[in-house]
């Protein structure tokens, strides 16, 4: 297992979980939130090949209402 | 018709999508104002929450021109990464830029602002920043590269309407080739008509009609207070006179009134 730190939350998961599986885990909407890894943004196009380490900083953000 | 961001459109309001009763309602205010884009805002997802699906299904189900903004950064550092996040949720160039940098009134930091316009524009967006009514700033937007610029008729969410209608006009004459949008302060139909008016390009709201009594109804009335106001720009407004002007023409006067009139 390896730890990383979701929106400020700290999580155990799979070595070698691609950032798709473990959003698919987690039920994020698919296509419905971006991601940033240690502050930089992966495009979605990414989700696949991208592999999560221990310590990543990953912030996951979703539309909300707004003027 | 006009041309923002690259796409033609017939309607000069943007809308918010925040602080309405429902989202029922969010929606049906929506299509009644004719508004062709709408803002959204990115939060940190929740996956407990469904709110912010639901909401996005109501979103996409409107079939609108998306315009993110980047409330609630800081910074300009804030601001960037905020971008490039919308950029990749919601598919598009388009930001709404927002750094705020007072507490109080939500002034925005023009500083941080231009910066972060300055680097964003070079990354290919189409930035709507969101700036006070400062002459200078908005010049240095407009030399930045934005093509639309949004200074504030009073601070968001007062609906004190245009605090300063000379700063906007004088905006409007330096930068005659830069769509100028009002953004925030709007709190009736009739300042919606000032500005428009004042040949502003456009409006965007949000609390005047979410928080309204009958924001569906409201959203009617602001679609057609921008409609008068750019109808009025276009004709030509009457140049204001310190003096009376008859508008009755006083040839053929009748002889009993031309009489009195030349006694005067």
């Amino acid at each position: 297992m390896i730890s990383i730190t979701v929106n400020d939350e700290k999580m155990q998961v799979e070595e070698n979980t691609s950032l798709a599986e473990f959003l698919a885990q987690k039920k994020y909407p698919p296509g419905g939130a971006a991601i940033a890894i240690n502050h930089s943004v992966v495009a979605r196009a990414y989700h696949d090949e991208i592999v999560l380490l221990d310590g990543d900083i990953v912030h996951v953000v979703s539309a909300m209402q707004g003027g | 018709m006009w041309n923002i961001g690259g796409k033609t459109l017939n309607s000069r309001l943007m809308i918010g999508t925040a602080g309405y009763p429902t989202l029922q309602i969010m929606s049906d205010a929506i299509l009644a104002s004719g508004s062709e884009i709408i803002t959204v805002a990115l939060r940190r997802h929740n996956p407990k929450e469904k709110g912010g699906a639901v909401f996005w299904e109501y979103v996409k189900e409107l079939g609108k021109n998306i315009l993110p903004n980047t409330a609630g950064c800081r910074s300009a550092k804030d601001a960037i990464m905020h971008a490039h996040m919308a950029r990749e949720l919601f598919d598009t160039n388009w930001i709404k830029l927002e750094v705020m940098g007072d507490e109080l009134n939500l002034q925005p930091d023009p500083f941080e602002l231009l910066s972060a316009a300055k680097i964003l524009i070079q990354e290919g967006f189409e930035v709507f920043p969101y700036c006070t009514d400062d002459l200078v700033l908005c010049q240095r937007l407009a030399d930045a590269g934005c093509k639309i610029i949004m200074p504030w008729g009073s601070p968001i969410g007062s609906g004190k309407g245009l605090l300063n209608p000379y700063a906007l006009e004088t905006i409007r004459m330096r930068l005659p080739h830069v769509n100028l949008i009002i953004d925030a302060g709007i709190g009736k139909p009739s300042h919606a008509v000032q500005a428009m008016e004042l040949g502003f390009d456009g409006i965007l709201l949000n609390a005047a009609v979410a928080l309204a009594k009958k924001p569906v109804q409201m959203a009617a009335a602001f679609r057609d207070a921008l409609q008068a106001g750019r109808l009025g720009f276009e004709s030509g407004l009457l140049a204001e006179r310190n003096v009376a002007h008859a508008s009755t023409p006083l040839i053929d006067t009748p002889f009993w009134l031309q009489e009195k009139i030349t006694s005067e």
